[in-house]
């Protein structure tokens, strides 16, 4: 296309551009659809590919190991370990996770929180918040749990910074759920993000025949924890003070 | 835990990354005013520009340690980020109906065509 | 028109919504600022407000502050434009009116009850009626459905207008992208339990909005602008927006990878985003290469030197907030340490501001202008420090304020991040690092700089013009070729002999 007394290349004449500007567009937007249904795919929970876990997950012992050959951190389900002791079926555990995940969409922790890393970041990131050392150890962590999101305010591990989590008024049945949901969460293979996270010491991820060889590689890594001090704090928050001695190196503010 | 260094790593390559579209802008930019006044020392610094690309390249991959496909990916961005900018430049020219260089309109003419043709955008 | 005075009345329906719309924004711009203000001091001091205006109820309402009057700084720009480029006046004037009121009043109750109820309890409910808990689109479900009825409306509008005068090549890829926008949006509006699905089509919204489709956007009302106010040719204009859907499409439809690296998405989306996305400062640089080009041809004897030195500020600004900030963090190996920092902080700030609040000012001033009975708003203003304060103050106080949530990012990235392990301690030694705390300081001061620069460009807002009665300066007409109906060769050809 060419005007009287200006000449233009074809290659830069107006009806090229838009011909260009509609097949990448079409292009690119067809191979976005592509790859969507088959990440759709994958990405079911439970599917084969193992990415996005099946939510009776919540009934095993969940690890995040290295994997050698991938050269990154995978979550590992391990062996049958129910929350809260009490083992349910995939449509039980669903419905409970359910119900977690729409506690935190109600109570908006996103705003605060970073969750698989997107969200905000005036609080800890949440992708792993079940290993998180902080719960002391395996047989501590729920009943902590509990106690923390029963009451954030006064279970509060400020480290200093003085930022503590308002209390969500959450009911008995949404911190169980959020739990779970939490527990799942920390299942999804997230390509090893976070990196170099250290899970809390647990028992064996493998089926081992008698619990005595125990300590799984995965394990053998993460060093002991510190076992709980005093709590260093004036008012001294009576549930949590076993994660908060054994982690704070500064006191609470 | 990650070594320190690798930390360091990452956040060198990261703000190498960004000088490197930085100096990728330089180039574009000096690219097209070396067109506009004909200027040797613009072309010059147009180059030099691409150099420093090339060097944060190097030294981004080098940092990131890439390898394979990502090492492929930094050959591919070299090439685009050479190309692209002297496509539109000429690009530019050729859409304005210029098929070479600039001034070529004579002089002397100020009608409304001429206005035209130099007060685009 | 009367040169100088507000000549409300004698604007156009279209152009009298444009102004609603322009003002609802900047009301909703000053909210947003305040807000963060609040989110950025509960930083500096956790117990400001707590349990009255947690932070998560602040951010909130900063961000969505944010797409609103972004969105409705778009909608005001396609009003002030879609006459002008169709050629008859607005189709659906009584239902375009409506639709602002109803989409205001929409917007008012979800903010208030952000506000007063700001949460409920776990249930479907509550994403129906209250909040629907994911980072900017978080408003409830009805508010969705209310949203999409005012945009179907509003599309009605503004197609129905081209279909009624005349098509020309940015009002067909305007419609188009519209169209696209539009779509996306409801690809945010299902509740799904599993989360790595729920993320995965909230990126489409997010990303697919600001890295492909509010670019092309932006990139219309501006080849209108530069058309009207330098008197660009229609044909470049048009041949130069093509190449930048074309470029823009092509790296950020499929840069949208750089959401899927840790999201529990398959492995091929770390190669995908990295490389698409790697791309996507590419149009960037061809948009600055090409406003080298008009600049050394033209010597910017602009008719509006404010709105001439925003759209500048909007090159730059997206090149380094988008193009360069952006890149520093978008392959994967990277991403790892800074994913979900303050880094991604900074850039979301730089580029937001950077490529959409610029694009809006500049387009608020032009309309000023005419408001103002096209008044003279070249150098020598009266008053003139005003607009170049508030330029200045602006963009001092993002810059400043993005450095600091860079240094911070790099701080949290390196404590928390890679030597902690990203656990909850881990996460707290970097909130504590000195530099980190510093940091947060710093943007305080910005913010507040910023601020200072908002008000004193609402004040300019009000009053840049007023009382001058110098008319504008022409732009030469003969440069202007109206597009003819259906056919632009043909008004090109009329145009160019
Ligand atoms: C005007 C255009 C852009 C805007 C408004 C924008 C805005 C944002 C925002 C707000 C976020 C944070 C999202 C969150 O809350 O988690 C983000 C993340 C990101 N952006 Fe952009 N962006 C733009 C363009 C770009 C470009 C061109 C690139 C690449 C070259 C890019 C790369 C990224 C990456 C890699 C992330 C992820 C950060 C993370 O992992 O946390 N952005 N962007
Ligand atoms: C007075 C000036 C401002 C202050 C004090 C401020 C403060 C804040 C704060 C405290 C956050 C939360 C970050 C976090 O979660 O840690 C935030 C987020 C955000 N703000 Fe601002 N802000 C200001 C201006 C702006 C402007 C002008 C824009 C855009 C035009 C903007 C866009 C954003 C975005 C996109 C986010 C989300 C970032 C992300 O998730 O990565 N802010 N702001
Ligand atoms: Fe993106």
């Amino acid at each position: 296309m060419s005007e009287p007394g200006i000449p233009t290349e074809w290659w830069a004449s107006e009806n090229f551009w838009r011909k260009c500007a509609i097949f990448v567009t079409g292009f690119m937007a067809l191979v976005l659809v592509l790859l969507t249904f088959h990440t759709l795919t994958v990405i079911e929970a439970g599917s084969e590919a193992g990415r996005v876990p099946a939510y009776s997950v919540i009934n095993h012992r969940i690890g995040y190991v290295m994997d050698d050959e991938k050269r990154r951190m995978m979550p590992v389900i391990g062996p049958k370990a129910p929350l809260f002791g009490e083992e349910l079926t995939e449509a039980e555990a669903m419905a409970l996770v359910d119900h977690g995940k729409l506690t935190v969409q109600a109570r908006n922790c996103m705003n605060c929180h970073t969750i698989l890393g997107n969200g905000a970041y005036y609080a800890p990131d949440l992708t792993k918040a079940w290993l998180d050392p902080g719960w002391g150890n395996e047989q501590a962590r729920e009943l902590l749990m509990t106690m923390f999101l029963k009451d954030p305010p006064t279970n509060a591990r400020t480290f200093g910074t003085g930022r503590r989590m308002p209390n969500q008024e959450l009911t008995d049945a949404e911190v169980r759920a959020v739990i779970a949901y939490l527990k799942w969460m920390s299942a999804i293979d997230t390509n090893g993000f976070p990196s170099g996270f250290k899970p809390l010491p647990q028992g064996p991820l493998t089926e081992a025949p008698q619990s005595q060889s125990g300590a799984s590689h995965a394990l053998g890594t993460s060093p002991p924890l510190a076992q709980p001090r005093r709590p260093s704090t004036k008012s001294p928050p009576p549930l949590a003070s076993a994660p908060a001695a054994g982690l704070s190196m500064r006191g609470a503010t | 835990m990650v070594e320190p260094e690798v930390i360091h790593r990452v956040a060198g390559a990261a703000l190498l990354g960004g000088v490197m579209v930085l100096f990728g802008a330089g180039y574009a930019i000096f690219h097209a005013l070396a067109g506009l006044t004909g200027s040797r020392g613009m072309a010059g610094a147009s180059i030099l520009s691409y150099g420093l690309l090339c060097c944060c390249a190097v030294g981004f991959a080098a940092l990131l340690q890439l390898a394979d496909w990502w090492l492929a990916l930094m050959g591919l961005l070299l090439i685009g980020y050479f190309v692209v900018p002297r496509f539109i430049w000429k690009l530019s020219l050729a859409v304005h109906g210029e098929s070479s260089h600039i001034n070529n309109e004579t002089p002397g003419q100020a009608t409304a065509k001429d206005m035209e043709a130099s007060r685009h955008e | 028109m009367k040169i100088g005075k507000i000549n409300y009345s004698e604007l156009s329906t279209a152009q009298k919504l444009s102004v609603k719309y322009f003002t609802v924004a900047m009301v909703l711009f000053l909210a947003q600022l305040i807000f963060g203000l609040v989110a950025a001091w509960q930083f500096l001091a956790p117990d400001f407000l707590f349990e009255v205006l947690d932070f998560n109820v602040n951010r909130m309402v900063h961000i969505n502050a944010m797409v609103v009057w972004m969105l409705y700084g778009f909608i005001g720009a396609i009003f002030w434009l879609v006459e002008d480029e169709s050629g008859v006046p607005l189709v659906g004037a009584w239902l375009a009116n409506a639709t602002f009121y109803v989409l205001t009043v929409a917007v008012t109750i979800v903010v208030l009850v952000y506000l007063f109820v700001q949460s409920g309890p776990g249930d479907a409910w509550t994403l129906w009626l209250i909040n629907e808990g994911r980072e900017y689109i978080e408003a409830p479900r009805w508010a969705d459905i209310g949203i999409v009825i005012c945009m179907v409306a509003f599309f009605y509008n503004v197609a129905g207008t081209f279909v009624a005068g005349r098509w020309s090549g940015i009002s067909g890829v305007l419609v188009l992208d519209l169209v696209a926008l539009a779509g996306l949006y409801l690809a945010g509006m299902f509740y799904t339990t599993n989360l790595p699905m729920d993320q995965y089509w909230w990126w489409w919204v997010i990303h697919l909005w600001v890295e492909a489709t509010w670019e092309v956007l932006v990139g219309c009302i501006m080849a209108w602008g530069l058309i009207k106010t330098l008197g660009a040719r229609r044909r470049i204009v048009t041949t130069w927006l093509y190449v930048e859907v074309a470029l823009m499409f092509g790296s950020g439809i499929l840069g949208l990878g750089h959401h899927y690296f840790w999201i529990g998405t398959p492995e091929y989306w770390l190669g995908i985003g990295g490389f698409f996305s790697a791309l996507e400062p590419v149009p960037l640089v061809a948009m600055v290469v090409h406003a080298v080009y008009d600049a050394g041809r033209h010597s910017f004897r602009s008719s509006n030197h404010p709105a001439l030195a925003w759209l500048i500020a909007h090159a730059f600004g997206n090149f380094i907030g988008a193009g360069v900030f952006g890149f520093m963090q978008t392959l994967p190996q990277i991403n790892m340490f800074t994913h979900g920092t303050q880094w991604s902080s900074s850039h979301g700030h730089l580029a937001f501001f950077g490529a959409y609040t610029t694009i809006i000012v500049a387009f608020i001033y032009l309309t000023i202008q005419r408001l103002r009975g096209d008044v003279w708003m070249s150098g020598d203003l009266h008053g003139g420090w005003r607009w170049k304060w508030s330029l200045g103050l602006l963009h001092v106080g993002m810059v400043g304020m993005s450095m600091a949530l860079l240094i911070a990012g790099y701080e949290q990235s390196f404590i928390e991040r890679a030597m902690g392990g990203s656990t909850w301690q881990a996460y707290f030694d970097g909130q504590t690092q000195p530099w980190f705390i510093q940091a947060m300081w710093w943007r305080m001061i910005f913010g507040v700089i910023m601020t200072v620069g908002l008000v004193l460009l609402l004040v300019d807002f009000v009053k840049i013009g007023a009382g001058d009665d110098r008319p504008i300066r022409a732009v030469p007409s003969e440069a202007i070729p109206e597009p003819e109906a259906q056919s632009e060769e043909l008004a090109e050809a009329a145009a160019g002999s």
